[in-house]
């Protein structure tokens, strides 16, 4: 009798030190963000004391309509990006489940390239592409006689930029979650639905569709969710701009925070954020059990 | 008749593909093409993949007069300090799980698996608490609490993933050794580690390739002289009088090592990035 008690005592022991080192570096600082956004907190007073203010910050945030807002923005691109994500994954993935394209091998890690990149680089990288002057795609637009386009100082080009480079970064996410789904399918029952007379496209609805439909969903809830808390791309591209125009609900509270030092209002934000991201989370996981189900 | 149709539409389609990823790869061309630029040129309206007349400069500048050498000291200890304590903590853990019953065993594991998904908003989100509660314990400025946040990141994704391995390992292994008079911390030493080499190698590599690139929570937690690599990039290229070609060339020489070890890992990482969804 005693053994089983000592057994899972060397289990606790075991999982202790990950589990210390996680509530102080992760689990603290988000329930410490959470009693912030109930005071005042701000640059000047963290260090002389501050005040518990109760509900205020988050009163200000509703009646100010300061969250309405950027919720609205962040679901708008949500729902675009996702759609543009969702198009040119499934379109690469079904140029990958061509017979006809001989050189897989060869093409598969160079389509994955970009993959191996830092993603903060490659929108940098974007950043000055896009840029004005010496951006490669105004020169480009000039080469064919067009005027450049002022991309990151307009409100909606700059929009338009952030869904180009979010689908840039997701795609080789996309190819390689449904490519190890495709692998499973062999040459033969390709071709032998091409045998009786199935074109390309019935093959890839009837045959390849059914089989990446699982990772395929996966895929498109984690970009979803992504999509969400979506922050580097804006932020590096421009800051949310131009002059806030574009401001997502991380990046509006984050500049709250550390550009204008309003600790406790950021707080409330992000923990209000944070509350509709958990709620999100707990129907994914419904759905994900759903699936499990089926 | 038929089979040089179905050869002109796989020339068709090979040609397609390989425009699609000269499209797809422009960017690299064009950031490489940058760094090799002098800066002169940079603001000419004509367009050329290779420059007329390039040169290394930029790169003697980043190795020879810029702080590059410094940043990644910094980067290369925050990685360092990182990937030992993230192991550290994770295999004994992941053994735990893996091996032993206890209350709340699956609903912590769930937790972790659903949370690793949204590490990098979460880490946002967590931003403001973590660098009030850092700084009230004076440990604002610290390479080393910068590493060992990383660490405390990785923890849900890779105990899960390691305890995804460990499940594979028959527990025959285990037995034999415990029977043998080992005690459990033997046993994962000399009789679990040795096997589960492929599954901390792959997780390795996925700690290795998100702590390179983070720059969000050392941005606000360093000061200028602690800078990392990729926050150094990011502020350097935030100034407008930065040469472009400069920047270009840092941002390569920082991007080698993930690249080469990208590719090193190719085989294993497709397994480990897509377990998620193949578990589904």
């Amino acid at each position: 009798m005693k053994k089983p008690l000592w057994r899972s005592s060397i289990a606790i022991l075991m999982i202790l030190p990950s589990i210390l080192l996680f509530s102080f570096f992760f689990l603290y600082p988000i329930c410490y963000s959470i009693y912030l956004s109930f005071t005042n907190v701000n640059f000047f007073n963290f260090i002389k004391g501050f005040d518990f203010i109760g509900f205020d910050n988050y009163r200000k945030l509703i009646l100010e309509g300061k969250f309405f807002t950027p919720l609205i923005r962040t679901l708008t691109f949500s729902v675009t990006s996702v759609s543009l994500k969702v198009i040119v994954g499934l379109f690469l993935s079904l140029l990958f489940s061509l017979p006809q394209l001989k050189i897989k091998k060869i093409l598969y890690p160079l389509y994955l390239l970009p993959w191996a990149v830092p993603w903060f680089f490659l929108v940098m990288i974007w950043k000055g592409m896009f840029s004005q002057d010496f951006g490669l795609i105004n020169q480009t637009i000039r080469m064919f006689g067009g005027n450049g386009i002022d991309w990151l100082f307009n409100k909606n080009n700059a929009f338009l930029a952030y869904n180009i480079v979010e689908a840039y970064l997701v795609y080789p996410f996309f190819i390689s979650t449904m490519l190890a789904a495709i692998k499973g399918i062999s040459q033969e029952i390709i071709e032998a639905a091409m045998m009786d007379g199935a074109n390309s496209w019935k093959r890839f609805w009837w045959i390849i569709v059914p089989l990446i439909k699982k990772p395929f969903q996966w895929a498109t809830l984690t970009t979803t969710i992504a999509s969400f808390m979506i922050f580097g791309v804006p932020y590096l591209l421009n800051k949310g701009g131009p002059s806030n125009e574009n401001e997502f609900l991380l990046i509006f509270g984050y500049k709250k925070a550390f550009e204008l030092g309003r600790y406790g209002y950021a707080s409330a934000f992000m923990v209000t954020t944070l509350t509709i991201l958990l709620i999100i989370i707990l129907l994914f996981n419904k759905i994900s059990k759903l699936a499990k189900d089926e | 008749m038929i089979k040089a149709k179905s050869i002109l539409s796989s020339i068709i389609v090979s040609f397609f593909a390989f425009f699609l990823l000269f499209v797809l790869l422009i960017p690299l061309f064009w950031v490489f093409s940058s760094a090799i630029k002098p800066y002169g040129s940079l603001y000419t309206t004509e367009l050329y993949i290779f420059p007329a007349n390039a040169s290394l400069k930029a790169f003697q500048w980043v190795l020879f007069e810029s702080k590059f050498w410094e940043y990644a000291k910094n980067s290369i200890t925050v990685y360092i300090i990182a990937l030992l304590s993230s192991l550290i903590v994770n295999i004994p853990a992941a053994y735990g799980f893996s091996r032993f019953k206890f209350i709340g065993k699956e609903g912590l594991l769930n937790s972790y698996f659903i949370l690793s998904q949204f590490m990098g908003g979460m880490s946002v989100i967590g931003l403001i608490g973590l660098y009030l509660f850092i700084i009230k314990i004076k440990l604002i400025n610290s390479i080393v609490v910068v590493g060992l946040i990383y660490a405390a990141n990785t923890i849900p994704y890779i105990t899960w993933y390691l305890k995804t391995y460990l499940d594979s390992i028959p527990k025959d292994f285990d037995e034999a050794a415990l029977l043998d008079g080992a005690s459990f911390i033997q046993n994962l030493w000399y009789v679990i580690l040795p096997i589960a080499k492929p599954g901390i190698f792959v997780a390795t590599i996925i700690v290795s390739l998100i702590i390179w690139s983070e720059w969000i929570i050392a941005s606000v937690l360093l000061s200028p002289d602690q800078f990392t690599l990729p926050v150094a990039l990011v502020t350097l290229q935030g100034r407008w009088e930065t040469p472009w070609n400069k920047f270009a060339a840092m941002s390569i020489i920082y991007c080698i090592p993930v690249i080469i070890l990208f590719f090193l890992s190719q085989k294993y990482m497709e397994e480990g990035m897509t377990i998620g969804a193949l578990k589904e």
